[in-house]
């Protein structure tokens, strides 16, 4: 099953040395030409201005996410769960209306009688658009290293007489060094490979990596140019992680599996910054004199205020979504329902059912190639693979997607998958599988094995246990792993871009056509749609559980 | 539902994990019907004896057979025997009923005769009003019967328990003790019981085996092992034992190492290497600093250091000059002793109450 | 033995879910090569409104008379990608709408259908027609401006690279040719000695304009951008300008001025699954009520002499092509010149666009 993963890469190996010609032809000129270097640069320098900001917003929400009250702890998590339910298309489209010279952002600073600001089909855009994308890799792995943090240590230095941002800077910042570090690492990986924003929201002077790889291939037929981008792209990929774990010592699996898992530091990490702790620390200690840092609201309403940033982008497509005009100006001129009735018609209705029917294939494939799998690994008797095979299923996860579907596409067209739902559908199962493959992996392991034990001892082969004991054990796991893998399929739009045509067009595709081609909101009416979703199945599962508790203490 | 058979014969057996020994040349035999007890610390190997016994790991050589078979090659779904586990491991996803049918459903009994002896073995510990019920939905004592049904359901060649109580508290361990012990008399099945816990193992066991550091330090009846243990390692584990440091002096007589001389039966062999006396608190006496001692007992005297009131006993710790502090444990069968803290003492034993052994095993 | 027998039946399990599986697959497969059976045929255009107005015009009406179903592909203008597919056999487009340079480029690549174009007459201009291609209309890309941001308007290429005396962010499709052309122009080359380019010159020329700018990969990009302000001026094709002009999305106008004119041209290329029914569509193209819509819903010029002749001067006067408007300078593009150095163009174009 990594086959089909591995193959395309191969091939983009293969076709950048030998296409128009054999060489290294393409490389010169991507890497000779100022234009490339400059666009490579950009693409880094993109990424880590993104990979910055998600953290400077990331660590007061994550903290407070953390230590927060209930309530805020909710807000914050829906804050950041909610964008990132929503397909990455419908949050670049509510950006290419929040920031247009006629969006709210230059309405407001209109007001205050300075000249509007271009930033859409700038940096900018890319860089607001994509750190919020990256919000939520940089949140999980910080909250879980927080969570991880005693409390008693920055108490302790309190009362060894350190003021509260003292205590922060010197004792509570370093012990969370681990998740800045896994979450920075995933953001700037994460960010290198994106695809989506900048190509809808970049311009020429916003492009990166991953639309050039786009352009490449779908408008000048260059599959030399592209391969040997997607490759340059690939290898950046790779010195980061490697240089990531030998210095931190944390592997890729860790890295990949970053929701769950605590990142703890290993004893390898290097200690740096010890002088730029102390000056920040002596910093914070003039804070403290000063008695600003003793207000112990400031920090949450800082993040509720965070908070509300990241969730506000989500509304703005409900007004659009009734917009008269087919101008995406907020507010709108006039208000209709008429891109409610639009999205009733077949233009979208039919890439809707094409989404559905390609996500349920893909969810059962995945779903029992997966789990498959991962009794192999985690039970099975190839126990020396069982590290190999992790890492190798672990790897999509990391990779960039625009990479894969650039491979996709060059080799598919060769064969003829182009264009079809059996291609778009393998496509997915890589992407869908690593997913499925942690996740049933996980339930496996926190499966006590006694229980296989005791079926055997009463008398069940091992194909019993499996099918009798250990799936109905772990059928949580895989439920969980269906429905991510679902989502991963309904909500791509890298592979579909790259992979849909004429004859089958998702609805990401179908989206990203609607915000590329056309001025359309119906954008707007499915995002409302999403949202209205994810809200209700949001609601269904805390009743769900509220009820499964009560019947519980009942019984 | 009974047995006759249910031999088990250890032959030599042996059992490495990455180089590091965890049981060491093992050979033993277990009766057809007998209960018998492998006790030990943890760490001691007899978890280890069990999952080989079970088919859960393989020796790394020697042989275990089952009423003259070898079972070596025999995964553990086909050797027929009734596993009861720590945590009694009941599939939470079946009802009870569903749990004790399925080792019958996995010898494609008859759906009646599935029905039937499930209903049977559930009577027989006296649960029948829970077969609908989710394990979730049970206590812990009630969990605990089910397993045990469950293992039975199926008339195993043997029963395999591995501490099987260790989860429940005292008062309910106490009483299934005596439930198990009646229910494995009553079907005449040969039991293999793990346990850590001396006491368990005391009460309901026909022969013990004490196992430390991969090897059986002594196997016995429980009276054996408990009046004459041939290690201060078991008499140690086995109750509580005044431990002296001492070395031979004379025949009949050690010297302790803080001066004292301590007689012993002579005709019990004591061991050219003596070097650890025990004698057990409750096997000691209190008496009057004055009173002579009556024949075949020794004396000494102390200062009464510690009084602990347990209840049912006493338990004293008390001072002696030449054999350093000694335990005595006195019942209250005559009222409450006389006895104070501070006050001098003499204390009795019988000589042959004293067991002498030779230097300990290494390690 | 019980329990191999058990193993057995799981794996007949299994196999059973496998074979649903694959029966799943391949219904898959059988579902999406539907699409290409006869009586149905790809057309790449351009997607959009654009896209929106063919339809209406032309394949509608086609489809309701002839039973064939059209599906729509965006590629229409990807050149040097539309080669390439035909070069590697996987040519699945039956129709493609190619403007006169793109045409060039095609029969220089030889991956054009020879047409049977005997039976067709009654065009305005006959000589555009050529051995593989239909002209269908006439069409231009014109400077236009928003007048909120660019009252003066724009008189001339010169003015569009005068960034000193007209600010605000410039916008046009990254297609070099005619962009190239109006570079020379604004810097100085006459209309009638613009080639052989001189490209150097025109690169230069071009990168004064190039922090002022944004290219866009396709003509709806371009559309949205001005739709939202974006845009305050540049160069693009007249029935975008004018479908945004009418929805009234931001006030913009347009000049006749240093207009590049281009004949639309249908096309078949080697290899299209469906021959037959694009030629037929290609015919359908001509029927005047076809002709007449593609006039009213692009206002573009039809190529029916017929219909052209009876049009009036009002009308005419805001057609590409016609007397009225040519006067302006508008030109053409020569093809020929693209043919052959038209994928080198493209090239250096592409490098140019990502520095």
């Amino acid at each position: 099953m990594t086959l089909v993963f591995v193959l395309p890469v191969a091939i983009l190996c293969l076709r950048s040395v030998t296409e128009p010609t054999f060489g290294l032809e393409n490389f010169t000129r991507l890497l000779g030409h100022s234009g490339y270097v400059d666009n490579i640069v950009r693409t880094i320098l993109i990424s880590a201005a993104s990979t910055f900001v998600a953290l400077i917003f990331g660590y007061p929400i994550a903290y407070q996410m953390v230590h927060g009250g209930v309530w805020l702890r909710t807000f914050l998590t829906v804050a950041i769960m909610a964008p990132y339910l929503t397909s990455v298309l419908l949050r670049s489209f509510s950006w290419l209306v929040i920031l247009g010279r006629e969006g709210p952002v230059n309405k407001l600073i209109e007001q205050f009688g300075l000249e509007p600001i271009g930033m859409v089909f700038t940096p900018i855009a890319v860089v607001v658009s994509l750190s919020h994308y990256l919000l939520p890799l940089m949140i999980l792995p910080l909250a879980a290293t927080m969570r991880s943090v005693d409390d008693s240590r920055v108490r302790a230095a309190t009362s060894l007489g350190a003021g509260p941002a003292q205590a922060f800077v010197r004792v509570y910042l370093p012990l969370t060094k681990p998740g800045i570090q896994a979450g920075s690492v995933l953001c700037f990986v994460y960010g290198i490979g994106a695809f989506v924003i900048p190509a809808l929201l970049g311009g020429s002077k916003g492009s990166m990596l991953g639309s050039l790889i786009h352009s490449a291939i779908k408008q000048s037929g260059d599959y030399g140019l592209a391969s040997a981008a997607a490759l340059v792209l690939g290898a950046l990929v790779l010195v980061i992680v490697l240089v990531f774990q030998r210095l931190t010592g944390m592997s890729t699996t860790e890295l990949a599996g970053r929701s769950g898992a605590t990142v703890t530091r290993s004893p390898h990490a290097k200690r740096g910054g010890g002088r730029v702790l102390r000056l920040a620390g002596r910093a914070a200690g003039g804070l403290d004199r000063l008695g600003v840092t003793r207000s112990r609201r400031l920090p949450k309403v800082l993040a509720a205020a965070l908070g509300a940033l990241v969730l506000a982008p989500q509304f703005i497509v409900i007004p659009i979504s009734f917009a008269s005009t087919q101008a995406l100006i907020f507010p709108p001129v006039g208000y209709s329902t008429q891109w409610y009735a639009e999205f009733f018609t077949a233009s979208w209705l039919d890439p809707l059912a094409v989404s559905v029917r390609i996500a349920l294939l893909v969810t059962i494939i995945a779903g029992v190639l997966g789990t498959l799998a991962a009794m192999g690994v985690v039970r099975g008797a190839v126990r020396g693979w069982g590290a190999s095979t992790s890492t190798l299923m672990m790897l999509p996860l990391l990779f960039p997607t625009v990479v894969a579907a650039a491979g996709f596409s060059m080799e598919f067209e060769r064969i003829g998958l182009v264009d079809t739902e059996l291609g778009i559908v393998l496509a997915h199962v890589t992407l869908a599988l690593p997913f499925v493959f942690s996740v049933v992996s996980a339930g496996l392991r926190s499966l006590n094995p006694v229980y296989e034990r005791a079926a055997s001892s009463l008398g069940a082969s091992r194909t019993v246990q499996l099918r009798r004991i250990v799936l109905p054990l772990i059928a949580p796991s895989i439920l969980t792993a269906g429905l991510f893998a679902f989502l991963t399929s309904f909500d791509e739009s890298t592979v579909a871009i790259f992979l849909s045509g004429v004859h089958v067009k998702t609805l990401p595709k179908r989206i990203f056509e609607a915000l590329s081609l056309e001025t359309n909101p119906t954008v707007a009416v499915i995002a409302v749609f999403v949202m209205a979703c994810a809200a209700l199945i949001w609601l269904g599962y805390a009743l769900f559980r509220r009820l499964t508790q009560i019947s519980r203490s009942n019984s | 539902m009974t047995s006759g058979h249910g031999a088990i014969h250890f032959d030599n057996v042996r059992k490495e994990y990455a180089g590091q020994v965890a049981v060491d040349d093992l050979t033993l035999t277990i009766e057809p019907g007998e209960f018998f007890t492998v006790l030990g610390p943890s760490g001691s190997g007899k978890t280890t004896t069990l999952m080989m016994l079970a088919g859960f790991t393989d020796p790394t050589s020697g042989t275990i057979r089952v009423d003259g078979i070898d079972i070596a090659h025999v995964p553990s779904d086909k050797r027929n025997i009734g596993v009861v586990f720590q945590d009694y491991a009941l599939f939470p996803h079946m009802s009870v009923r569903d749990n004790l049918a399925f080792p019958l459903e996995m010898r494609k009994e008859p759906r009646k005769v599935i029905a039937e002896r499930v209903d049977r073995a559930l009577a027989l510990v006296d649960m029948a009003a829970a077969a609908d019920r989710l394990p979730d939905q049970l206590s812990g004592g009630q969990k605990q019967r089910i397993a045990v049904a469950r293992a039975i359901v199926f008339d195993p060649a043997f029963l395999l328990m591995d501490e099987p109580l260790g989860a429940l508290d005292r008062k309910l361990r106490q009483r299934l003790q005596v439930e198990l012990r009646q229910l494995q008399q009553a079907l005449k099945v040969t039991m293999v019981y793990v346990t850590h816990d001396q006491e368990e193992a005391m009460s309901m066991s026909d022969r013990i085996a004490l196992m430390n550091h991969g090897r059986i330090e002594q196997m016995g009846t429980p009276r054996e092992l408990y009046e004459h243990p041939r290690s201060a390692f078991v008499a140690d584990f086995l109750g509580t034992n005044n431990m002296f440091a001492v070395h031979p002096e004379a025949p009949g007589r050690l010297s302790v190492e803080n001066g004292g001389l301590l007689s012993v039966d002579d005709g019990r062999g004591v061991p050219a290497d003596a070097s650890v006396a025990a004698v057990r608190p409750e096997r000691i006496a209190l008496t009057d600093i004055a009173a002579a001692p009556p024949s075949g007992f020794s004396r000494c005297t102390g200062k009464i250091t510690h009084r602990l009131y347990l209840g049912s006993h006493t338990m004293y710790t008390v001072h002696s000059e030449t054999l350093g502090p000694v335990r005595v444990q006195m019942q209250h069968d005559d009222g409450e002793h006389p006895y104070r803290t501070g006050e001098t003492v003499g204390m009795i034993w019988r000589t042959r109450d004293v067991n002498v052994f030779g230097s300990p095993a290494e390690g | 033995m019980r329990t191999y027998l058990d193993a057995t039946r799981g794996r007949r399990r299994i196999g059973a879910v496998l074979a649903a599986v694959v029966v799943a697959l391949g219904s898959l497969t059988a579902c999406s090569g539907g699409g290409d059976e006869k009586g149905s045929i790809t057309y790449a255009g351009f997607g959009g409104t654009y896209q929106e107005a063919v339809k209406a015009a032309l394949f509608d009406p086609y489809s309701k008379d002839t039973g064939v179903k059209v599906l729509y592909d965006s590629s229409g203008s990807d050149v040097a990608k539309l080669v390439q597919m035909s070069k590697s056999n996987s040519m699945t487009l039956d129709l493609i709408d190619a403007e006169d340079s793109s045409l060039a480029q095609f029969m220089a690549a030889g991956v054009l259908q020879p047409l049977d174009t005997k039976g067709l007459n009654g065009f305005a201009d006959p000589s555009a027609v050529t051995e593989y291609s239909v002209p269908w209309y006439t069409f231009s890309r014109n400077l236009f401006w928003n007048k909120d941001k660019v009252p003066g308007g724009l008189d001339s290429w010169a003015d569009l690279f005068d960034t000193k005396r007209i600010p605000g962010k410039r916008g046009m499709v990254a297609l070099p040719w005619g962009i190239i052309e109006g570079a020379l122009i604004a810097d100085g080359v006459k209309v009638d000695q613009l080639y052989p380019l001189d490209l150097d010159r025109a690169f230069a020329k071009l990168d004064t304009i190039r922090d002022d700018t944004v290219f866009f990969t396709s003509n709806g990009d371009l559309q949205n951008a001005i739709s939202q302000g974006e845009i305050a001026l540049g160069y693009g094709n007249l029935a975008r300008i004018k479908s945004i002009a009418k929805s009234g999305a931001v006030p913009l106008d347009y000049t006749w001025t240093g207009a590049v004119l281009s004949v639309q041209q249908l096309v078949i290329p080697k290899g299209a699954p469906d021959e037959p029914d694009a030629l037929n569509a290609i015919t359908y193209s001509l029927k005047p009520e076809v002709q007449k819509a593609i006039m009213d819903k692009l206002g573009y010029t039809p190529s029916l002499k017929s219909l052209l002749d009876g049009l009036d001067a009002k009308t005419r006067a805001d057609l590409p092509g016609t007397e009225e408007t040519a006067s302006n300078e508008t030109f053409r593009i020569d093809v020929d010149w693209w043919a052959k150095n038209g994928a080198d163009v493209l090239k250096r174009w592409q490098d140019w666009q990502n520095a």
